[in-house]
């Protein structure tokens, strides 16, 4: 799955989450890793999410966060302020 | 189990801290500078869901966040973004006694706009670590035990 978007690498990260969070919706719970606007990986706890991104990535950029479709209109609405 | 016991001051119970990035986190930056620890104080509270800290301790590392969660967008207001670093937060005993408990690593949001500003802490400890313990408020004696 990936994302395409402007701004840094960490905001094309979460705007990628948030572009593939629907697609997400059986995986509710779960902590999904980013890379570079693109889904890697699923983990089931942050801890382990974590742990993969820094094995594959080290100290680069990568983004975990856990799969919460309640995220959806609150990163809809935060994108709208942000462009308004 | 050990415990800490302590006094809660007039504006709650406060705790001596001590963070730094996570240990995982400084070995893959393995070469880089030794970041200095920060140490300040926090407030134990256990309505908030997550702990943070004011974004001016964080900022000085230059580290990059780890994730983020959404808070706010009740009452009518917008939501905002905050940000989420791989930490290493350190409790420490009361009256320089060293080491209590480390939590490493811990997830530890940022809080922008100064909110602890004026006040004698620069962050709260939430239920996301206090759930890994045991938090007591003896209110007739004025005392606070905290253990993990």
């Amino acid at each position: 799955m990936k994302a395409t978007a402007n701004g840094s690498a960490m905001d094309r990260d979460v705007e990628a989450y948030r572009q593939v969070l629907p697609q997400l919706a059986q995986h509710e719970g779960k902590y999904v890793l980013i890379k570079s606007a693109e889904v890697r990986a699923l983990h089931e706890t942050y801890d382990a999410a974590m742990e993969a991104g820094y094995a594959k990535y080290g100290d680069a950029e990568f983004l975990v966060k856990e799969v919460r479709q309640a995220d959806g209109p609150l990163l809809e609405a935060l994108r709208q302020t942000c462009h308004t | 189990m050990p415990y800490l016991t302590f006094p809660k001051s007039p504006l709650g119970a406060i705790v001596d801290v001590s963070l730094l990035p996570s240990s995982r986190k400084a070995a893959v930056r393995a070469g880089s500078p030794t970041l200095q620890a920060a140490t300040f104080r926090m407030l134990i509270d256990s309505g908030a869901d997550r702990t943070g800290v004011d974004a001016s301790i964080i900022a000085p590392w230059g580290l990059r966040r780890s994730s983020f969660y959404l808070s706010g967008g009740i009452n009518g207001g917008p939501p905002s973004q905050v940000d989420v670093y791989d930490l290493s937060l350190s409790i420490m005993g009361m009256g320089g006694a060293g080491l209590f408990y480390k939590f490493d690593p811990q997830p530890i949001g940022e809080r922008k706009g100064s909110p602890f500003n004026g006040l004698p802490f620069d962050g709260v400890i939430g239920r996301d670590v206090l759930d890994k313990g045991l938090f007591v408020y003896d209110g007739y004696h004025s005392h606070c035990v905290l253990a993990f």
